[in-house]
């Protein structure tokens, strides 16, 4: 058959086709219609599977139009706002927190026509102002900034909307490519039962800052590049080894007042291999190894000066680590930022030449040999999401300055700001920093950071998790003040979870503990055998 | 115990007590000078080693600050990353954006307004109660019922009631206003009814037998017998609404803010409570309640003693 042939047979099968459509006579066999349907869905599959497989670049474009997440959101909202029904994103945000977004509104504006509104409320209300937002379905603020911790009880309560949409839509390159977020943090702060409800804007695992200045001096060196120490007992026995009471010099300056004391349990405990709750939701608390870590914990006590029982993170910074009075503290990445901060005269200790700073050092969080191997599991206490508001009139338009503003050059501009709490969680921000965002991350944070977090394990982010921390908490005060047993306290931590629990309706609280465990570090879940619980 | 002798234990008791309940504003007044490293030490800095204003200039005039400092580091500013943090007393950065005048102002505003409006409520709700038994006994429980379960449980109805669905009143003085009265008004409608049962009916009775209305005869007679009461009331229903925090934080947005939420604003994830910061707007809070106290002394002591000695 000629090619003039094909085309004629072609050609007419078209209009047989078309001439079956346009006939009202005409009858569709089940034989043509089971075709057609198998046809579709196999064209559907390959597509789909084609589309999966292709390049970032051509997957993008599919997605929407622009080539970066931030021309993506810029195009998609300037498409939005000629028939949007408001023209203002507002925004829920912490107090001290709008350092990192009000410098940007105005480009915002001039890129897509909507204004931007920064509402403002004190950063220990967040949550609540969030969850009246709830149940008044006012529609005030179009997206929230909660910390990771309140995503599902937003979720639960159909305030926080479903992005897993518009993620495949718009692509914020959170999961692929080399701008993505490393898992598992790309995870657990982001999703809830499988969907994801937040963006991250700030990063915020826990590093452990020491006096590099002092171990030299101690004629002692670093275990590895980015490991100051490796297990925990390595960094008890250093802790000894540099205390100097007599010259008010003290090892380790962990926070022992109420609120803050949980995260050291939360990091020292998850090492041994063992997760918050077992497999059923039982907590873990009572567990032998939580009660080691407690004792451990009150043991290492000696080390730290009586204040620390008053004092939250940034009394401690300021009187202890950043006077020069101790040795060890670990904290959150504006730690590092401060004690660099020169000029600023905010830390005694803050100092660095051509080869970085010259007096404190960064490292990885000890961890514990279980089965053979290292398992550290870095706490991520806090970080901040965008939420947007299900009850929003403009949720798709919320979204996108979400993404805008969080996409990876944005926020490379963004974070370093003055006056925010935004810190780095993309790869990018790590591998590829520009010469603005390491002079705020000066030395070695960045890279000892990127390696770290693949250890990160989450805070009890659960429906209740507010009620899950403050049981937590109050019991391990107790024991850090002499006014329980290690035992009695870890006991009363368990009795207390287990309760709330069943309160809170233990299936529904499974299916979300089981898809936060599948969230954890592959290393910890198979110490914890929660790789075999679903 | 007229012969009752003032012993040097009385004077040390007394001199304990006074240390007891001066030392909070002394060491409130003590920090709003301090520089931010004296904020919290070991062992404390009872008095600063070098008093600044800087903490007052954060809440009252900012941009001074803002301008010593060269505004705030933003990206691809020239030097950046240098710090520009002073180690002066004082905010940084996002905090320097902004006074706290508008707090300020709507507290004012609102609780003026606020008391006010719950003072002649419950004032007329108070004569109807005593003089006319309004509503029979109930009535003075029902009122007060109001106030038998903690705020927060009504806290989120207000939300929904002022919320865009029905009044749209959130985020307005006249918002708050509202609220205010409706949860100080069982206060001030019982406090006033004391004062008003204290007062014998037959004062009234004889303007009414010389031709007085009910109206007027309340007004000039009732009103200027208990003025110690009202003002005594008045004081109260003041401070209650000076000092509320969770209505002015559930009911507001941008348009309307009071002192207390504006205190509660100076605290940030990384920069942790400022103490001075705080201290320094505690102590702009207090002076309009001090003011209005000196003033209003003799009326306050002639008010809170009212009724005390009975018939």
């Amino acid at each position: 058959m000629s090619q003039v042939e094909k085309k004629e047979k072609f050609l007419k099968e078209l209009y047989r086709l078309w001439g079956m459509h346009m006939s009202r006579d005409y009858k569709v066999s089940r034989r043509d219609l089971m075709k057609g349907m198998v046809s579709l869905g196999l064209s559907g599959t390959a597509i789909s599977m084609i589309m999966r497989k292709a390049p970032f670049s051509v997957k993008s474009a599919w997605a929407a139009e622009g080539g970066t997440p931030e021309e993506r959101a810029i195009n998609a909202a300037k498409a939005l706002y000629a028939n949007s029904p408001k023209k203002t994103v507002s925004i829920m945000h912490p107090s001290g927190s709008g350092g990192n977004m009000s410098p940007f509104s105005a480009e915002w504006k001039a890129l897509t026509g909507f204004d931007v509104e920064l509402i403002e409320v004190p950063v220990t209300q967040t949550h609540q102002k969030g969850m009246q937002e709830a149940v008044a379905k006012t529609g005030r603020y179009d997206l929230l900034l909660p910390a990771p911790l309140s995503l599902p009880d937003y979720a639960e309560s159909g305030l926080a909307q479903d992005l897993t949409a518009w993620v495949d839509k718009y692509d914020p390159e959170l999961f692929d490519g080399p701008n993505k977020l490393e898992y598992p943090v790309s995870d657990f702060g982001q999703k809830y039962k499988g969907k994801i409800y937040g963006l991250y804007c700030d990063g915020d695992w826990w590093l452990l800052n020491y006096r590099k200045d002092k171990l030299a001096e101690a004629g002692k060196s670093p275990k590895q590049k980015r490991s100051v120490v490796d297990t925990w007992a390595e960094y008890d026995q250093l802790a000894a080894d540099m205390t100097d009471k007599a010259n008010d010099f003290w090892g380790a300056l962990e926070y022992r007042s109420p609120f803050w004391n949980k995260f050291h349990w939360m990091t020292r405990f998850q090492s041994k291999g063992v997760l918050y709750f077992d497999k059923d939701m039982k907590s873990m608390a009572a567990s032998p190894e939580s009660i080691k870590t407690v004792t451990d914990l009150v043991n290492i006590q000696e080390y730290m000066p009586p204040e620390q029982f008053n004092y939250g993170f940034t009394e401690n910074y300021a009187q202890y680590y950043a006077a020069g009075r101790g040795f060890f503290e670990f904290g959150w990445p504006s730690l590092w930022r401060y004690s660099h901060d020169v000029a600023g005269a905010q830390s005694i200790i803050a100092g660095k030449d051509a080869n970085g700073p010259t007096q404190t050092g960064i490292s990885k969080v000890p961890g514990d040999i279980v089965n053979g191997e290292l398992i550290r599991a870095d706490v991520m206490p806090f970080a901040w999401d965008f939420v947007v508001n299900a009850h929003s009139q403009i949720p798709e338009a919320a979204y996108l300055y979400a993404q805008w503003l969080t996409g990876p050059t944005m926020s490379m501009r963004s974070i370093p700001n003055e006056g925010g709490y935004f810190d780095p969680w993309r790869n990018n921000h790590f591998l590829d920093p520009s010469p603005e965002f390491f002079e705020a991350y000066p030395g070695d944070f960045l890279a000892t950071s990127y390696e770290a977090v693949v250890d990160c394990v989450p805070e009890i982010i659960l429906r209740g998790g507010a009620e899950y921390h403050d049981t937590l908490d109050r019991n391990l005060q107790a024991a850090y003040n002499g006014d329980k047993t290690p035992e009695q306290a870890m006991k009363d931590t368990a009795k207390e979870q287990d309760r709330i629990t069943r309160r809170l309706g233990k299936d529904t609280q499974i299916e979300a503990w089981r898809a936060l465990a599948a969230m954890y570090p592959s290393a910890l879940q198979q110490a914890a055998g929660a790789d075999k619980w679903s | 115990m007229p012969d009752a002798k003032f012993t040097p234990f009385n004077m040390l008791a007394l001199l304990a007590g006074l240390i007891f309940a001066i030392f909070p504003i002394f060491w409130m007044v003590s920090t709003s000078f301090k520089l931010r490293s004296e904020w919290v030490t070991s062992p404390p800095t009872w008095v600063s080693s070098a008093p600044t204003v800087d903490n007052y200039l954060t809440i009252l005039a900012p941009q001074i600050l803002l301008d010593r400092r060269g505004g705030t580091q933003q990206h691809g500013d020239e030097g950046f990353g240098g710090g520009k943090d002073d180690a002066a007393g004082g905010a940084i950065a996002d905090f320097l954006n902004r006074s706290a005048w508008p707090g300020i102002k709507g507290s004012v505003i609102i609780s003026i307004s606020a008391t006010i409006l719950s003072i002649v409520v419950g004032l007329m709700a108070a004569i109807s109660i005593s003089r006319y038994r309004f509503g029979g006994n109930f009535t003075p429980f029902f009122i007060l019922a109001g106030r038998m379960f903690p705020p927060i449980a009504i806290a989120i109805p207000f939300v929904i009631m002022f919320g865009p669905g029905i009044f749209d009143i959130t985020d307005t003085y006249f918002g708050l206003i509202v609220a205010y009265a409706a949860v100080t008004v069982p206060f001030s409608t019982w406090m006033l009814k004391s004062f008003v049962d204290e007062l014998p009916q037959e004062i009234e009775e004889a303007a009414m037998m010389d031709g007085y209305s009910r109206w007027r005869a309340h007004a000039t007679v009732t009103v200027p017998l208990i003025k110690g009461g009202i003002i005594a009331t008045t004081l109260f229903i003041f401070i209650l609404n000076w000092s509320e925090f969770l209505f002015a934080l559930v009911l507001t947005y941008t348009n309307v803010q009071t002192i207390p939420v504006t205190l509660n604003k100076y605290f940030s994830a990384t920069e942790g409570t400022l103490y001075g910061v705080q201290a320094a707007l505690a102590m702009v809070s207090i002076i309009p309640l001090i003011i209005v106290g000196f003033f209003i002394q003799k009326h306050l002591v002639r008010g809170l003693t009212l009724g005390a000695i009975k018939r």
